[in-house]
């Protein structure tokens, strides 16, 4: 038997060296320890907070809040633009002008047609 | 009690049924993560870890899969990342030597002896448990899940998630590279 057969032996043997391997056995008490952990942590500030803020009812509650902002941030602003459109509008008829940029244009094509 | 029995138990917080639980599975959980992890008490911190996330995400488990797949599949995840952070934590420790912040030396884990392997066996199982050591993620947990838990191409395949043709890619790949790996060290060795 030469060396590199001796080598692939060894490499064989190895990797058979699991083949017969029984399993592993956990500790005993791991079930008290992971016990242990889960009371630890349900006591953490962070669970808590977690645990409160993932509530249904929170979520809700936060998107109505949010809702609400835009809403009151938004509305006021529309109602201002149609008040300054209103007294355009009101200006344009005093002077009997067009309101418009439309209204304005298409008189002024009119009037150059001989 | 059957399975489904006792997810629908633990799903309503039965305590009862998590012990169950841990009791019926805890050495699959802990032979698989040993075998990745290759040290014993890190090993068991990872099986504590597995457990607590089968405890909080049950809800999300539909029961689509055995729950033994998705045991393993949580045990694989959790060694995997486990290992990540052992990787980065040492490199650090390395940077950190290097400009003389840390002035303690970075040790190498001593060999993995398996308490499952025969006494005969030992000696060559700590030599291939430090080349699977040196095997990328998906091969590391195919030949672990395969060799280790005697788990079939289609029960590992579940798991990963993968098709039985990448398993049998996967392994092949794996003990092409162990191959590889127990040459160089026989060699290195002297024959």
């Amino acid at each position: 038997m030469n060396d590199k057969d001796v080598l692939q032996k060894r490499v064989e043997e190895a990797l058979a060296s699991l083949d017969t391997v029984q399993r592993a056995q956990a500790n005993p008490f791991l079930y008290t320890r992971i016990a242990a952990k889960l009371e630890q942590e349900e006591h953490s500030a962070w669970f808590i907070a977690a645990r409160w803020l993932t509530r249904p009812w929170v979520t809700v509650a936060a998107v109505l809040v949010v809702l609400f902002m835009n809403a009151a941030v938004l509305l006021p602003q529309s109602e201002a633009d149609v008040a300054v459109q209103d007294d355009t509008q009101q200006l344009a008829t005093e002077y009997t002008m067009a309101s418009t940029a439309d209204e304005t244009l298409y008189s002024l094509t009119n009037e150059e047609q001989p | 009690m059957s399975e489904t029995e006792l997810i629908a138990r633990l799903k309503d917080g039965d305590q009862a049924a998590f012990r169950s639980i841990v009791e019926a599975w805890q050495d699959m959980v802990y032979n698989t993560v040993l075998g990745v992890v290759q040290q014993p008490e890190e090993a068991e911190d990872v099986t504590q870890e597995v457990f607590i996330q089968v405890f909080e995400s049950i809800a999300q488990f539909k029961g689509d899969a055995k729950l033994s797949t998705w045991l393993y599949r949580i045990a694989v995840t959790k060694s995997l990342d486990h290992l990540r952070k052992k990787k980065r934590k040492k490199r650090f420790a390395f940077l950190q030597s290097l400009f003389g912040v840390n002035e303690e030396e970075v040790r190498q884990d001593p060999d993995f002896q398996h308490p499952g392997v025969a006494l005969e066996n030992k000696e060559k199982a700590a030599v291939l448990f430090r080349a699977i050591d040196k095997l990328p993620d998906n091969q590391k947990a195919a030949f672990t899940l395969h060799k280790l838990e005697g788990l079939s191409y289609q029960e590992v395949a579940e798991v990963l998630d993968t098709t039985v043709s990448s398993v049998e890619s996967l392994m092949h790949r794996a003990k092409g590279n162990l191959r590889k790996l127990l040459e160089d060290y026989y060699q290195k060795r002297g024959g």
